[in-house]
């Protein structure tokens, strides 16, 4: 059952393209991928999913959400949405808590906003919801303020606020990014069976592939504002069509697979993401890609079915141009 | 390894803060490297590595232990000794916005070590050879940090590094903040200036994945402390310390399942 339908989603500011007509969906209880680098959309994408993008960002095409249009809704009609059937966890838990607030009032809000529930009802449920994402002695703990709690426990708290609705997406941008490599890995793990368990659809946004590819059952690959690939998890890692998809496989495989003096110089995409407004004519990644021709010159539409691709050019099906390079553990 | 390391820190210990609410940022740290090596500090944050980064360079005071760059004591006092560690460690930060003045030209920047240090010779035409060196294009002198992409900065940071021409460098998460196609050029670029420079190197990051991929040993600093040295392959297939079980385990990687430690 499609959950969330997004078709020829654009965001423009200042006559600047930000999003070309982005199409995806998410099937409900599915954990998707989007995975981009900085410019790619990837967070204005996830904003304006939430009618929370900025002041002044000019929003077309059409979000569809358990059948419900939201492009063109109030800011009162979607705050009934968010938090009670869409809820977001964002990279810094700091910004998204209330630092004068205790955690565990911030969830009782939370279960409140936008449930008639009583008092001691809505206190069993943060109890409830606490040890749930991990907290040995909620009790006490739910006392604490967000700064006497370290980052994975303010993003715990996060998430528990996210939970609090039974929300039926969850989307999360860079929930991990900056926490700490053993602290990534508990709340990725808690992130992906909480999910299971409540049968939430996750749109995970990260620009870490190895990240999104442990998470996600689908990978969605964004440059340049345009969605230029989206395929199951493995053919992505196994037979990118692309040749982003492809150079970035190569290079987060040549760092993570093994020493240099195995592997050699890592696999490179030469030039850099152009800031806004600096992307070519026709095909986003022109000027970077080893496969451009003239044609490219031409925008290239997103073909295919279930694997879709934006490429006039794409490596051949089963190419598998870094098959083994990458280790599995 | 015969002789005396070019850089190396004995016992060091640094403590913030007062006796009742003294936080150890570092305990009793040992580290040598030799002439030539690519070593990896590893650690997550509050495991003392930026400190360890700063005390080796003499931006700060260990509260006790030794500091020596080429067999003489950093921390005697002597300003020939400073300056000779000066010239010969130079360090690159996370972001180089951070480290770069926003109101000099990159050639303004690049050219201020050799200013500072007093190093002879045309410091225009160094200056050329650094930015081409690090693979900026002709022109790029001119312009301020703020014109460039994060990748670009951190290469002008590069070549500001290299300009006195030093015999060690420290990259202190140089690569953490840049994108993922970035990345890979700029470790490559390290990787071949140290290759080609002949340089020694201390690589420090939280990414194992990273200093696996550029050093050849490795240190694991946990709470201050190291829990385990050692060449990096061995560490990697078989480490003795659960803490360094834990960070391997932890690295994300393609296809893999996420591990809860």
């Amino acid at each position: 059952m499609t959950l969330l339908r997004v078709s020829g989603l654009s965001v423009d500011t200042e006559g600047l393209p930000v999003l070309r007509g982005v199409d995806f969906e998410v099937s409900a209880g599915e954990r998707v991928g989007l995975i981009g680098e900085s410019g790619s959309g990837k967070t204005v994408a996830a904003l304006t999913l939430m009618g929370l993008q900025p002041e002044g960002f000019a929003v077309q095409g059409s979000v569809e959400f358990e059948g419900r249009q939201l492009v063109g809704l109030s800011d009162r009609e979607f705050s009934a949405i968010r938090g009670a059937r869409m809820a977001m966890v964002f990279q810094e838990p700091m910004t998204a808590l209330d630092p004068l607030m205790r955690v565990g009032q911030q969830i009782i809000d939370a279960v409140r906003a936008h449930r008639r529930v009583s008092s001691s009802e809505s206190r069993r449920r943060m109890l409830e919801l606490m040890a749930r994402v991990g907290f040995p002695s909620p009790e006490e703990q739910s006392r604490r303020f967000p700064h006497q709690l370290s980052g994975g426990q303010r993003q715990r708290v996060v998430i528990a606020i996210a939970l609090a609705c039974d929300p039926a997406l969850i989307l999360a941008d860079e929930p991990t990014t900056a926490l700490d490599v053993t602290v990534q890995a508990q709340v990725l793990a808690l992130l992906q069976r909480l999910v299971a368990e409540e049968g939430s659809a996750l749109l995970l946004i990260s620009h870490d592939l190895a990240v999104v590819s442990s998470v996600c059952q689908r990978v969605l690959v964004m440059y340049g504002g345009t969605l230029v690939e989206a395929a199951t998890t493995d053919e992505i890692l196994k037979a990118p069509r692309h040749p982003y998809t492809a150079a970035l496989l190569q290079t987060s495989a040549g760092i993570g697979a093994r020493s240099r003096l195995a592997a050699g110089r890592l696999p490179t995409i030469p030039g850099s993401v152009p800031s806004l407004g600096g992307f070519p004519e026709g095909c986003v990644f022109r000027g970077r890609c080893p496969r451009e021709q003239a044609r490219c010159r031409e925008v290239p539409p997103l073909v295919g079915d279930g694997h879709r691709f934006a490429c006039w050019f794409p490596l051949e099906p089963g190419a598998a141009p870094i098959a083994g390079t990458f280790v599995g553990r | 390894m015969a002789g005396e390391p070019l850089l190396e820190t004995v016992a060091v210990s640094r403590t913030y803060g007062s006796r009742s609410r003294a936080v150890h940022a570092l305990s009793r740290v040992s580290l040598r490297l030799w002439e030539g090596e690519r070593l990896g500090v590893v650690g997550e944050s509050g495991s003392g590595k930026s400190t360890l980064a700063r005390i080796l360079v003499a931006l700060e005071r260990p509260d006790q232990g030794e500091v020596r760059f080429q067999g003489r004591s950093v921390l005697s006092g002597r300003r020939q000794d400073l300056v000779s560690l000066r010239k010969g460690v130079q360090i690159i930060f996370q972001d180089p916005f951070g480290s770069l003045d926003p109101r000099l030209r990159v050639g303004q920047s690049v050219a201020e070590p050799l200013r500072a240090l007093r190093v002879p010779g045309d410091h225009g035409r160094r200056v050329q050879q650094l930015l081409e060196a690090v693979g900026l294009p002709t022109g790029s002198e001119r312009l301020y940090p703020h014109q460039l992409s994060g990748g670009q900065r951190q290469r002008v940071a590069i070549a500001r590094a290299l300009a006195p021409e030093p015999t060690a460098l420290i990259a202190d998460e140089a690569v953490s903040a840049l994108d993922v196609s970035v990345r890979a050029q700029v470790l490559n670029l390290i990787a071949d200036l140290v290759d080609r420079l002949g340089l020694s190197l201390i690589f420090i990051s939280h990414d194992m994945a990273v200093i696996r991929h550029v050093c050849t040993r490795v240190l694991v600093l946990y709470r201050g402390e190291v829990v385990e040295e050692g060449p990096v392959d061995q560490i990697f297939e078989a480490p003795q310390h659960p803490y360094t079980a834990a960070l391997i385990r932890s690295v994300p990687v393609l296809g893999g399942r996420i591990q809860d430690v």
